[in-house]
């Protein structure tokens, strides 16, 4: 643990996935040309250092062994979906002869996260070791990560770590001196937020447009050039070392039941010292708050967002709700990938709102009509209500947008932009009220002006 | 057919039991049973599902268990159980909101819109939206484009169910429209490739929802509710796709498909969808035309055809009987044949008539030929359903386009295995396991040697085995389609025997599956015309008022060359642009003292004319067709204000200046006298015809095709001519209907002769460079292209163009060719030149 990192000094420090870093910066605050004075390489031998990769691959443990260690764990997705891991691998065709593939996720954009480019940047080994593990286990040889196209900086460390990793031999044809080969490409992204979703990713990888693609058939069946395919993120897999490592009661112990081990948590907003850390499962929302410094003095929490922009927002009263998957849907909300944004009594509502809503209509992909057309339209009305246009039977349009593109849209993307703009418009409704009131007041004013002088 | 055993379940429909098929997606089962579910983005051709729209979102419950979402069906396949709510609250208020997001930009301008009335929107929101819409933003608007030559692009209306970009890319491959941008903002922008024509572009217009992509021709020329609409077939190839003639106010305005899924499945081709300008045209003849050595004078149909029959009969009654020939095209309904061979025998007393292309080199069909194509036929439906296509010397595409479509989608679709053998590539193979190339009049020793590889027997060259090897394992059945290169080889007769053999010999090497053998005819009505040619073949009795013909074509046109025929009389067909023997018809026309020439336009053919007499158009005659799979089915004629004979009436006009007076034939009449004489011809209400057609098998005793193995030697360039001369039929060509229909103006017309890369650096040759092309009879010169699917050591050229025709060269038997580079043509000169030697 580097010395005054202010990063893992208030965190739950854990060997197994926090980055060993020697980052000799009196402050920790990273430069561009600290990135280069990370050493990323970690000893044989050492935890981060191959040593479970190695050992999977050596003691001839069998693929089903692999996916049992890994379910024991209870790892679940860390992308945001939260789905068991374990699970996930044991769908692929055991009997399919033909090549199945690893894709790694690592097109990191939901708004307020930025957790998986730090893997990428200070520790991208404990992802290529986790991917060595994760395609013995799938019977992949090939390994794709699909890395978001502006991180040019991510993308080219993980290049070079690569390449280390090709030169040890931990990758290649005979990683480890076994005849289990693995490659591993990298492949970056042009800049789409629908490229997350693992369908339109694959489409995208393909060289196709990044639009999503009919479920089923399942990715699992039939995913990236029409393979076998699993898609991770890259947080899971950076985890999925420390299973071999530290073995999987090490992540039972942790967390609550329906939500072992650890997670990477993003903080960002009104808060003092935004940053992420490394935390366990049933640490409350208030714990981390106070972790990234808290509000500034006089300030009051206004609403957070637990897991991304595309969350639920959530009141202040919520600090005291645990951070668990199953704490916070219960709090009306969802995890998510874990991107805490923290909304003080200084934010419009209405303003952040129509921040997010510009995101999504900027993102949608334009493949189905109620996310298409939806976005747009929440885009239309929040802009209208900023710019002093607002009326009060906007507020059951956008509920009723919202009636449409829930659970009808064609992937995810839809829900992502309807749910923040029906939490907010039911949750803070008077904000909205007060702004619509007031700009009606100043339009009636503005008339009786007119009037006046005419 | 049992091959494909259909697998059934049972579903509930709102409660009431459904039998469903298991492969096929809900939505189109529940519409086929009348359910209504709005649906924008699904279309019959569109396989996989969009899902896009999220219009014909249905409730599902399996196992008692309601499932969460809503469920699209046009991406829900039925399982047994199922059952399926259409009309619950869900469902409803689903539909309700997402109508209203696809009104969100949609103008309100039905009123002024092409597609008003026929629209999918306009339909559904009446059906199921609301009537206020509340959306008080700014709407997405852009400036309209132009697709292509045809079609032109209101972004305003477009909705973005993307079916324009599907149908490019999963049913006709030509990628004319793609996304730009996402989200709201995306755009569909076409791309139009440069200097190619589009083939199926126009299909975007009925796949069109709403009136985004409307036609150039169409635009604002009326409401569908005024037109009147006759059913009629695709005129310009034998495929006989269903299609609507329109017309308003007395003038076509337009051709839509009439979707018969067992024939073309709505799917036509741009010709067949837009030539029928052409009968709206000044071009199109109305007066008939006297020529003289003094020059030519227009007078009235009527006096055209006193002053023919006067001279007809006046040759008759000089020289007697056999001394007038008839000729037709393929473009003539059954009935006109009919009326045609009953006028030669009993007022012309004549047996030299021939109706139709020339098929067999000029001779009369062969016994065995007729056979096969009687008794080994299959149906367009068992093509495209077919395990494996066997395509030789047949560009489906340029042949056939709608056949060429359906068997390219099953084969892109890995539903069938398309193997493909002609003279040079195309696109038609660009799905195809296997193409061969077998180089221009090869073709026999392709197919003897295929028979040999297969039966075991006899030796077969080493570049066609992986072709017999592929032939060894069809599936279920194999369907085998022939044309163009057929019909202009040397000896199609012997060819067609030996296609037969190849049949067989499939059929023996697959343990006796079913195998099929399928012409592709040039003309809509060439299968009709090989029937009433022939009537004698068929089992008809002569009788006194019809008489045998006498040889074929080619008999016929050596009696007017020698100077036995003293007239002739053409119907319909530009034999001088076409016959491969220029030099021979050339002098037919000019030995017999009187030409006569009937048909809807003019052409270098009715120009050596003495007489031309209008006949209507291919929209205004009335009558039954014969496709290539012997469905016979009736052309309507259009209701139109300019008024047309038909063939019947044309007769009707010479026989009564000829003799006084004539028995008035009518198409109803001579239709049941067709079904009187040839039982086998289907027998339906006239005025009523079934619009899908009736298959039909003529009777005809089978022929067994010899049995003959050795391989002729194979055809190349020689020192002096190194070229092999290939004329090729496209879909684009000098045919009346295309040159007189303004649309296609503009139109990149492959009037060019087509070079390997290769070759032209060997002649120094650049592409639109003048080239001259000499064989031993004369030289043609024409600019030339480049272009890769040309066989090495062949050049390829259009084999009807009136400008530069290919004829000039090309006989009967192979033709090579030597390339010279031609002095490039002056200021003011036509494009394209041409010297014909041999005239």
């Amino acid at each position: 643990m580097a010395k005054g990192n202010p990063i893992l000094q208030n965190g739950v420090k854990s060997e197994w996935i926090t980055p060993v870093t020697t980052l000799d910066n009196e402050h920790g605050i990273r430069h561009i040309e600290d990135y280069e004075k990370i050493a990323r390489y970690v000893p044989e031998g050492a935890p981060g250092g191959y040593r479970a990769a190695k050992k999977v691959l050596q003691s001839g443990m069998t693929a089903d062994d692999i996916i049992n260690a890994v379910k024991a764990s209870g790892i679940r997705g860390k992308g945001g979906a939260g789905f068991p891991t374990g699970l996930k691998w044991s769908f692929v065709p055991k009997d399919n002869p033909g090549p199945k593939y690893l894709v790694i996720n690592g097109d990191e954009s939901e708004p307020g996260t930025f957790k998986d480019r730090f893997i990428l940047e200070d520790c991208p080994h404990r992802l290529i070791e986790g991917c060595i593990i994760a395609a013995k286990a799938m019977g992949a040889h090939q390994v794709y990560t699909y890395i978001r196209g502006e991180f040019f900086d991510s993308i080219r460390l993980l290049k070079d770590a690569v390449n280390e990793a090709y030169a040890k031999g931990y990758l290649g044809d005979s990683p480890f001196g076994t005849d289990y080969p693995v490659h591993f490409a990298v492949h970056s992204g042009a800049g789409a937020y629908i490229c997350g979703e693992e369908t339109a990713l694959l489409s995208s990888l393909e060289g196709e447009r990044g639009h999503p693609k009919l479920k089923p058939p399942y990715p699992a069946v039939e995913g990236v050039f029409k393979k076998p395919t699993i898609i991770n993120n890259v947080e899971t897999i950076a985890g999925v070392p420390a299973v071999f490592d530290a073995g999987p009661e090490w992540f039972t112990a942790r967390g609550s039941e329906k939500s072992p081990g650890i997670k990477l948590v993003s903080v960002s907003g009104c808060v003092r010292n935004p940053g992420w850390w490394e935390v366990e499962y049933g640490i409350t929302i208030g714990e981390l708050l106070d972790m990234a410094g808290g509000l500034r003095p006089g300030r009051k929490l206004k609403a957070l967002i637990p897991g991304g922009s595309s969350c639920p927002l959530m009141k202040s009263d919520c600090p005291p709700v645990k951070f668990t998957y199953e704490d916070v849907q219960a709090a009306g909300s969802m995890l998510g990938c874990a991107a805490m944004i923290v909304l003080d009594d200084s934010v419009d509502i209405v303003k952040a709102m129509g921040s997010i809503s510009h995101f999504y209509a900027h993102e949608s992909c334009g493949k189905c009509t109620p996310c298409r057309e939806g976005t747009r339209w929440f885009r239309q009305i929040h802009d209208r209500i900023v710019a002093g246009g607002g009326r009060m039977e906007d507020l059951d349009t956008l509920i009723d947008i919202c009636d449409g593109i829930e659970t009808k849209s064609f992937c995810p993307l839809g829900d992502a932009a309807a749910w923040p703009v029906r939490s907010a418009v039911t949750r803070f409704r008077e904000d909205y009220e007060a702004h619509i009131r007031r700009s009606m007041e100043a339009r009636a004013a503005g008339e009786t002006a007119a009037v006046t002088a005419h | 057919m049992a091959k494909h055993e259909i697998e059934w379940v049972n579903i509930e429909v709102d409660g009431v039991p459904l039998r469903v098929r298991k492969d096929r997606y809900l939505l189109w089962s529940l519409r086929e049973a009348y359910y209504d579910v709005p649906h924008f983005c699904a279309h019959k051709w569109l396989d996989p599902p969009f899902a896009g729209c999220r219009m014909c979102m249905v409730q599902i419950e399996t196992g008692g268990k309601m499932w969460p979402k809503l469920q699209t069906s046009c991406s829900t396949l039925p399982s047994e159980g199922m059952k399926v709510y259409l009309k619950t609250e869900p469902v409803v208020q689903a539909r309700k909101e997402e109508l209203e997001f696809h009104l969100l930009n949609h103008p309100l301008e039905c009123p002024v819109c092409d597609k008003g009335g026929e629209c999918m929107l306009q339909d559904q929101s009446m059906d199921h939206g609301v009537s206020a819409g509340r959306y008080i933003e700014e709407k997405r608007i852009r400036p309209d484009a132009i697709l292509n030559d045809y079609m032109r692009m209101n972004y305003k209306r477009c909705f973005h169910c993307k079916r324009c970009v599907h149908y490019g890319e999963n049913i006709d491959g030509a990628n004319l429209m793609k996304f730009v941008k996402r989200g709201a903002e995306t755009r569909i922008e076409s791309y139009p490739e440069p200097g190619e024509a589009p083939r199926f572009s126009g299909n975007l217009i009925d796949i069109c929802p709403v009136g985004a992509i409307t036609a150039r021709s169409y635009r604002f020329m009326g409401r569908p509710w005024e037109q009147e609409l006759r059913h009629s077939v695709g005129s310009f190839d034998s495929v006989g796709a269903n299609i609507w003639l329109c017309s308003r106010l007395g003038e076509m305005a337009r051709v839509i498909p009439h979707d018969n899924d067992q024939v073309e499945f709505g799917l036509i081709d741009d010709v067949t969808r837009f030539a029928y300008e052409c009968v709206n045209d000044p071009r199109l003849l109305s007066r008939a035309t006297l020529r003289s050595q003094g020059g030519s004078e227009q007078v009235s149909q009527g006096r055209g055809e006193s002053e023919a029959g006067r001279r007809l009969a006046a040759v008759l009654g000089e020289h007697g009987p056999d001394s007038i020939g008839v000729l037709a095209g393929s473009g003539l309904n059954s009935e006109e044949y009919l009326a045609l061979a009953k006028w030669c025998g009993s007022v012309l007393g004549s047996g030299y008539y021939h109706f139709g292309e020339s098929l067999f080199a000029g001779a009369a069909p062969s016994a065995a030929a007729l056979s096969s194509f009687v008794h080994e036929h299959p149906g367009i439906d068992e093509i495209v359903n077919a395990s494996t296509v066997l395509s030789l010397g047949c560009d489906l595409f340029e042949e056939a386009p709608a056949l060429g479509l359906r068997v390219d989608i099953a084969a892109r679709r890995k539903k069938l295995k398309l193997l493909s053998a002609r003279s040079h590539r195309s696109d038609a193979d660009r799905f195809a396991t296997l193409f061969v190339n077998y180089g221009y009049h090869n073709l026999l020793r392709l197919v003897r040697g295929l028979s040999n590889a297969l039966s075991g027997a006899g030796e077969c060259p080493e570049e066609f085995k992986p072709l017999a090897e592929q032939l060894r394992s069809i599936g279920d059945d194999c369907a085998v389609v022939y044309g163009q290169e057929v019909w202009q080889n040397a000896a199609p007769a012997e060819l067609i025997e030996a296609l037969s053999a190849l049949r067989s010999a499939i059929a023996a090497a697959n343990g006796g599956k079913p195998v099929w053998l399928s012409p592709v005819f040039p003309g809509v009505n060439s299968a009709g015309a090989l029937l009433l040619g022939n009537l004698s073949a068929f089992g008809v009795s002569a009788g006194s008022e019809l008489k045998p013909a006498a040889g074929g074509l080619k008999t016929l046109l050596e009696a007017a060359a020698s100077g036995k025929l003293r007239a002739l009389v053409i119907f319909d067909y530009d034999i001088l642009s076409t016959y491969p023997d220029r030099a021979l018809v050339r002098k037919a026309l000019d030995s017999v003292g009187l030409v006569v020439y009937c048909g809807p336009f003019e052409n270098p053919t009715s120009e050596a004319a003495h007489i031309q007499l209008p006949l209507g158009s291919f929209a205004q005659r009335e009558g039954t067709v014969v496709s290539m799979e012997w469905r016979v089915q009736k052309r309507e004629a259009a209701v139109l204000e300019i008024a047309a004979a038909d063939v019947a009436e044309v007769l009707n006009g010479l026989t009564t200046a000829m003799q006084g007076a004539a028995v008035a034939d009518t198409m109803q009449g001579l239709y049941l006298e067709l079904c009187e004489r040839l039982p086998q011809y289907p027998r339906e209400a006239f005025v009523d015809f079934p619009y899908e057609g009736r298959r039909m098998k003529p009777q005809l005793a089978e022929a067994a095709p010899a049995q003959r193995s050795e391989l002729p030697a194979e055809f190349k360039g020689s020192a002096d001519f190194p070229l092999v001369l290939v004329p090729k039929r496209f879909l684009y060509n000098d045919r009346a209907e295309i040159r007189c229909s303004p649309v296609f103006d503009q139109v990149a017309k492959p009037f060019h002769a087509f070079m390997n890369p290769q070759d032209m650096k060997v002649y120094n040759l650049a592409a639109g460079d003048q080239v001259e092309l000499q064989d031993d009879k004369g030289s043609s010169t024409l600019p030339i292209q480049s272009a890769s699917w040309v066989r090495p050591g062949s050049v390829v050229i259009n084999d009807y163009c009136i400008a530069a025709p290919v004829n000039v060269l090309a006989g009967f038997d192979p033709v090579r060719v030597r390339p010279r580079k031609a002095q490039p043509a002056k200021a003011g000169e036509a494009a394209l030149a041409s010297s014909g030697g041999a005239e």
